[in-house]
């Protein structure tokens, strides 16, 4: 297990009487893809928020147990930019745009991790659009982008500051069946060009097939990792999902 | 001794803060603004009872429901004019525009009344009540007590009344109480009517034992604004109890370090509350 | 390409035309309130570029930026006055100790975790603190204020018999103040300020230190409001804590700033050039009665403009501009 890019050593966090996250351990080799799952509430996003240091409204940063170690430094505590600066960065969920500013400006605030010039930057950033096909629409305020870019935006934004490891917070939900190709495709794309992934995703027909490893969550536990085969088969998961049907799954 | 004195002192000018403190309160977390101009109505309160004083010999507690009623109705047409332009705009815009609002208000009683203070001297209530070695002003707890009176009414409103729900409701989520049903421009136009009125009253209280002119309002917004934040945005009971602690430490730090700098350290003291709990004691 | 570089070269002639007919026009028109109002203009003007790094760039509003304009003037004044400083050296000192006083607010005093609302009267109230410690500090002249006295009309101590060579002085400090505030939009911090602004957990997310850029938006206009609170002290040669430290002046640093367009750079200017000379304008026609209609008026076109015209009076020279660029084409 040396190709552990990211080790999560038993991690609790509790809000107040509800623990969102109990003795959640698992490590993420480099080169794989890796799919978080889990019902609804199964605190998924927090672990992401744990994980990159992400401020949780009203609460500390901090696991209340546990560490999180990456490219072997221990980076429990970290603040989010120090952690990006490491190589590692997140998408959100709800695809957080910078709205007032442009595509190209956007992407721009993820190429300036890596260069202070602006011109390098702005290189970079129309590189990282065209990347996942938004460069004619780079001059545009991105605010006024449909979801589907949105979300392109976000990942392009998040590639600009050259990660090692590229946590996406449900980059599949809300698309069109076209729309989830692509997305699938770019992710797929991202990965053989050397950048591990860490996926946070309920839609399994997209996920399943382009994972390598799947860990499963449900009532802030870890109840199941494995091969996506595996995983699938495995009792405990089916029982947490209660019914959702797996033969999808080739 | 006088630590009790200046206590309760505090606590009764505290309670009309207080009442200042909710109407600034409900506007901010029904509408999202902050109302400036908020100082500007109370101080028409305080001369609407000063020129009743004047000219009619009215006492001011006769004056309270003129001073509801008629900053109620200014309230509700600075609402028509000029408010509902700026709902959901930008935080500077809110404030610049009530800004300006304020200063329309303030400069007009300046124009119409002159800048001197007025001062309202005999009114019915009079002197001090003695309770063992402590003594009250007996104005200020009268309008201690209508204050009292009035949030506790506000408190009924809201919480029994289907307007008042209402007015909760488009607090939560406007959206939904739109998909709902309720008629949103209405219930902005009802919260900012009430909020006139509990400034209007305010004003009326206040003119009984407060200097009227047209500075008035000024300084005191700030102090409501101080109240609401301290209590934290978005919470009438963080308010009230943001107007009573203001109102304590105005008069403990008046007595113990001087008037001068007394309301330094009611601003120190929200900053430093604020520096722990920065959305305020109960706000979200 | 071509197109754009023409463009850019036709940009720069006309900005340096605009320059050299604002060093001419007080020359000739000689009317002595005239001078007054561009001095205020000018003054203003770059008063509102410091607070639009922060209010319209970083996105934090601040109420209370007249702390640093009241330390900046009275620094300068009470060095020159009592022990004889050169003001030009009293200017750095008292940026100085505005920057420091920042800092001390700033670091995890205030921390930084207030925002929006909060923010807005966190610093008012901070404000108000230093208007009331000035108002009872005796040494420095309490509510009285202080005296400058003058000593000859000479650019070492800056002062002068006419207004034209404070004109000057002022002018060239708001080119400056404009060229660094260009510089710093179009920089990384630039770029890191408008992500804070826009979304200050996403910007930490990708790598933007959000604590340092806020400190830094918050150490430049804070020493910038310093400089020009001394200025206007070594103009006006009276001050006292309600003309120095007063809200008044905080919240005209904002009104300018939105006026004119708070998301542009020029914005502030323009929002001084419509906003100063109404205010004094207005004050010397209607004022005289001493009943403030003036005032009333002035709120009355202020809130018009807000209501109207919210994005800003640039915002619609911009749009003028875009149209008649196009119907070049």
């Amino acid at each position: 297990m040396n190709n552990a890019l990211l080790e999560v050593h038993n991690v609790t966090k509790r809000f107040g009487g509800l623990t969102a996250n109990k003795d959640i351990s698992f490590n993420i080799s480099k080169g794989q893809i890796t799919g978080l799952i889990g019902p609804n509430g199964a605190g998924k996003t927090t672990l992401f928020n744990l994980i990159t240091g992400t401020a949780i409204e009203g609460y500390s940063r901090l696991p209340d147990e546990g560490h999180v170690i990456f490219k072997g430094n221990n980076i429990t505590g970290l603040k989010p930019n120090s952690i990006c600066k490491q190589g590692m960065v997140r998408t959100f969920q709800n695809s957080r745009c910078l709205d007032s500013m442009t595509a190209l400006g956007n992407v721009m605030i993820g190429a300036l991790v890596r260069t202070s010039l602006i011109n390098d930057a702005k290189k970079k950033a129309v590189k990282y659009l065209e990347t996942v096909g938004l460069k004619d629409k780079r001059n545009i305020i991105s605010s006024n982008f449909t979801v589907a870019d949105k979300k392109k935006l976000e990942i392009a934004r998040a590639l600009a500051t050259e990660p090692e490891l590229l946590l996406l917070d449900e980059p599949m939900s809300g698309l069109t069946p076209l729309e989830l190709k692509e997305e699938v495709n770019l992710i797929k794309d991202i990965n053989q060009k050397g950048i591990t992934i860490f996926i946070i995703e309920h839609v399994m027909e997209a996920l399943m097939p382009i994972a390598d490893y799947i860990i499963v969550l449900d009532s802030g536990e870890k109840i199941a990792s494995g091969t996506p085969k595996e995983v699938v088969k495995n009792p405990k998961v089916i029982k947490a999902y209660m019914g959702v049907d797996y033969a999808i799954i080739s | 001794m006088f630590f009790l004195q200046t206590l309760l002192n505090g606590f009764v000018m505290g309670l009309i803060y207080a009442l200042v403190a909710m109407g600034v309160a409900l506007v901010w977390g029904v509408m999202g603004i902050i109302n400036f101009a908020h100082g500007e109505f109370l101080m028409y309160g305080m001369y609407i009872s000063f020129w009743f004083y004047a000219l009619c010999n009215f006492d001011p507690l006769l004056s309270v429901p003129l001073g509801i009623i008629g900053i109620c109705l200014l309230s509700i047409v600075s609402y028509k004019i000029a408010i509902k332009r700026i709902l959901g705009s930008s935080l500077l815009t809110t404030l610049l525009a009530t800004f300006a609002l304020s200063l329309i208000l303030k400069h007009t009683a300046q124009y119409l009344w002159g800048p001197d203070y007025r001062i309202i001297f005999s009114t019915i209530v009079q002197g001090s009540i003695g309770i063992g070695n402590i003594y009250l002003s007996l104005n200020k707890l009268i309008a201690a007590a209508i204050s009292s009176a009035a949030i506790f009414l506000l408190y009924i409103f809201l919480k029994k009344t289907e307007w008042g729900m209402a007015i909760q409701a488009v607090s939560l989520n406007k959206e939904a109480s739109l998909l709902v049903g309720i008629k949103v421009e209405q219930v902005y136009m009802l919260t900012f009517g009430i909020a006139g009125a509990t400034a209007g009253l305010a004003g009326v209280l206040f003119s009984s034992f407060y200097p009227v002119s047209p500075q008035g309002g000024s300084f005191l917004v700030i102090i409501a604004f101080t109240c609401v934040a301290l209590g934290g945005f978005g919470s009438i009971t963080g308010a009230m109890l943001g107007g009573i602690i203001i109102g304590i430490s105005e008069s403990l730090a008046g007595f113990y370090i001087g008037p001068a700098f007394q309301y330094a350290v009611v601003f120190l003291i929200y900053l430093l509350v604020i520096l722990f709990r920065p959305r305020g004691l109960l706000g979200w | 390409m071509v197109m754009v570089t023409k463009n850019n070269q036709k940009n720069k002639i006309y900005q340096v035309l605009i320059v050299i007919l604002v060093f001419l026009i007080p020359l000739f028109i000689r009317n002595i309130f005239f001078h007054h109002v561009l001095i205020m203009v000018v003054l203003y003007a770059t008063l509102g570029l410091a607070w639009n790094l922060m209010g319209g760039y970083l996105g934090y509003v601040s109420f209370g930026h007249a702390t640093f304009f009241g330390i900046g003037a009275y620094t300068s004044a009470i060095l020159f006055r009592n022990f004889g400083v050169n003001p030009w050296l009293g200017i750095i000192i008292g940026a100085a100790i505005a920057v420091t006083v920042a800092s001390l607010i700033s670091f995890p005093v205030f921390g930084f975790t207030l925002r929006g609302h909060y923010f807005a009267i966190g610093t008012l109230a901070l404000g108000e603190i230093s208007r009331i410690l000035a108002e009872n500090f005796n040494y420095i002249g309490g509510a009285r204020g202080i005296l400058i006295p003058l000593k000859a009309s000479s650019f070492s101590i800056i002062q002068f018999e006419s207004k034209l060579p404070f004109f000057y002085i002022f002018f060239t400090f708001l080119l400056l103040t404009l060229l660094i505030m260009n510089a710093i939009v179009n920089s990384k911090m630039g770029y890191y300020l408008q992500a804070i602004r826009e979304d200050e957990n996403v910007a930490e997310a990708l790598g933007v230190n959000t604590t340092k850029y806020k400190h830094f938006a918050f150490y430049i206009s804070a020493f910038i409001v310093a400089i020009v609170g001394s200025f206007y002290a070594q103009y006006q040669l009276y001050i006292d804590p309600n003309m120095v430290f007063g809200m008044m002046i905080s919240v005209q640093m904002a009104l300018i700033a939105i006026l004119g367009g708070c998301n542009t750079l020029i914005g502030p200017i323009i929002g001084a050039m419509i906003f100063i000379p109404l205010s004094e304008y207005i004050r010397s026609f209607i004022g005289g009665e001493g009943r403030g209609i003036n005032l009333i008026v002035l709120g009355i076109v202020v809130l018009i403009i807000i209501l109207f015209q919210p994005q800003g009076v640039a915002q619609l020279i911009k749009s003028f501009i875009n149209k008649e660029g196009r119907n070049n084409e």
